[in-house]
């Protein structure tokens, strides 16, 4: 009886949301499911074309150019951005005055639009102001200078670099709040049994905080598989598609070239890439764990 | 000695610690302070003189900016698009959370509604565009307060279920015994109490649409519609040599973020970083 009292106010509240988040996300994700088995520009009629997308995309060297350029963001992100927000959340944690200012400068970046952080330093690789150029020859490594958007050596680095310094703060910010969670204890009892600082954090801390570790990682590459914004703004992609990664060959292939099959198919390999990186290393985190 | 040996480390180590900390802090904060201060200068002095301040502040650049390429405008409908979105959107995940933590707790509803943490926007970007144009808001804002609600409710009932969940079930009771209905006892006890969760999914809602840029290029095409993300976008297409103007823009663009940023930073980072401490 008690139940059905429940039932109106139930179904009242939870019908705006529901209805919301079908329409607008889970129809849509299952419709790009199905349009990634059909060929269709949007206007004409779809045809069903089975697999024939994925077939098509696994043998074009643009996809596995922009997969490579996706691989080395999830590579060069990992290795910097999770081993300096560790170093930089150690170092704050190490009874440092001004933690506090320290941690809002470090964390600043991450607030910021993409778009603008991206517009900013197509201002600094800019050939004729030259903010980087200049900067180099002011410490002695003129000799480095160069046009770092078209130079295909660097071109592809020049487009990473902004976004691997704009999350590093994220990172830090997630390893304070693990360190803190630590009981002071822990850290003084081995201080007072006489163990360095660099045993202390190997054989202490670092156990404490494995768990974050795990989700930093995690973050960091979902995070990277998604990138669009930086290499949009700055390059367009280009040339080709050199510095694009798979987000923007989809943004490129589904909305530039009017190709909405192919597209989805494209949209499928990063959702399914970004599943399995994740299952698989939640089920490696958990192996490591027992 | 061997005290004397430990705490001389010691210094050296605390100087260099600081010192890296401070260097870090610049390549942090440098490159704001760097187009702030160019936002004032002209092509010349930008060019003459990089690193230097300006001679004197050329308040030009952004009545240019905010008037001339109309980024005024664009800032309205960033904003109105982003307040509209959190009003609806706290309201019906606060609801939705409320029964699904206090009143009927369903396990595959839960599961369903944290699905959307794992899609990139990508996956949702083509279909959207039929729909909308299915439903006539095609070049419409209120297709980007649709589908920037949608693309937050994961995260925002996420962190709701936290706040809702640590309220004492005896609250409820008290109400019921007082005669308080269902939606009284939330509109006027669970919803005031859970300010602080709202709070951090307001921020991190805002901070989310403010800053997208994919729904917006591919839902907005005219000009007087677009957003903020898209209007500075468009900026270095047809201001490519006007840097100081550039500049400009990219401050405007900022600013609100900077300003809700430096009030709110306690629920911004307790918001951006509640997947990492809970999970």
């Amino acid at each position: 009886m008690k139940k059905y009292r429940k039932a109106p106010v139930c179904i009242g509240f939870l019908l705006p949301v529901f209805l919301i988040y079908t329409l607008f996300l889970f129809i849509p994700l299952v419709q790009t499911g199905y349009y990634s088995l059909t060929e269709w520009n949007g206007i004409t009629e779809k045809i069903f074309v089975g697999l024939d997308n994925f077939r098509d995309i696994f043998s074009n060297s643009d996809y596995w150019i922009t997969f490579q350029n996706t691989i080395k963001l999830v590579v060069i992100s990992l290795l910097i951005q999770i081993p300096m927000g560790l170093l930089l959340a150690y170092l704050l944690y190490m009874k440092t005055r001004g933690m506090k200012i320290y941690r809002t400068v470090f964390f600043l970046p991450v607030v910021i639009a993409p778009v603008a952080i991206s517009l900013m330093f197509s201002l600094f690789y800019n050939s004729e102001i030259g903010v980087f150029n200049r900067l180099l020859e002011m410490i002695g490594l003129g000799a480095f200078q160069t046009n770092w958007l078209s130079n295909i050596r660097t071109l592809l680095y020049a487009v990473m670099a902004p976004q691997v310094w704009q999350y590093i703060g994220l990172y830090v910010t997630i390893f304070l709040g693990a360190l803190q969670s630590i009981p002071g204890e822990l850290v003084e009892s081995a201080e007072i049994d006489g163990a360095s600082r660099t045993q202390i954090f190997f054989h202490v801390v670092l156990p404490e905080i494995v768990n974050f570790t795990n989700i930093c990682i995690v973050l960091c590459v979902t995070g990277s598989l998604k990138a669009f914004e930086h290499s949009w703004i700055m390059t367009g992609g280009g040339p080709g598609v050199r510095s694009a990664y798979l987000g923007v060959y989809m943004y490129k292939t589904a909305f530039v070239n009017s190709d909405f099959g192919t597209g989805s198919a494209i949209t499928m390999t990063i959702v399914a890439l970004s599943l399995v990186i994740t299952v698989l290393f939640n089920k490696l985190a958990a192996l490591t764990r027992d | 000695m061997k005290f004397l040996h430990k705490s001389w480390k010691y210094q050296l180590f605390t100087i260099v610690k600081y010192l890296f900390l401070t260097i870090m802090a610049v390549i942090s904060l440098y490159p704001f302070i760097w187009v702030l201060i160019s936002s004032f200068k002209d092509n010349n002095s930008i060019f003459g003189d990089p690193f230097g301040l300006p001679k004197e502040l050329l308040i030009e650049n952004y009545r240019e900016v905010w008037e001339g390429a109309d980024v005024g405008r664009n800032f309205l409908n960033s904003m109105f698009v982003c307040l509209v979105t959190l009003v609806i959107l706290i309201m019906i995940t606060s609801m939705g959370s409320y029964i699904l933590t206090r009143v009927w707790k369903n396990g595959f509803l839960s599961i369903y509604f944290s699905l959307g943490i794992m899609i990139p926007i990508h996956a949702l970007l083509i279909p959207s565009v039929l729909i909308f144009k299915r439903m006539g808001l095609t070049d419409n804002l209120f297709a980007l307060v649709l589908m920037y609600t949608a693309t937050n409710i994961s995260f925002s009932m996420f962190i709701m279920n936290g706040f809702f969940e640590g309220i004492p079930r005896e609250m409820d009771e008290a109400a019921t015994i007082d005669g308080c209905s269902r939606s009284q006892i939330f509109f006027r006890i669970i919803f005031p109490i859970a300010k602080p969760g709202i709070a951090t999914v307001a921020t991190l809602a805002f901070l989310n649409c403010w800053n997208d840029l994919l729904l917006g290029l591919v839902l907005i095409s005219s000009p007087h519609k677009k957003t903020l993300s898209l209007a500075i976008s468009a900026l270095k297409g047809s201001y490519a040599t006007r840097y100081g103007l550039l500049c400009a823009g990219f401050v405007i663009s900022i600013i609100p973020v900077v300003i809700m940023y430096l009030l709110f930073q306690k629920q911004v980072i307790a918001g951006m970083t509640a997947g990492a401490v809970k999970g």
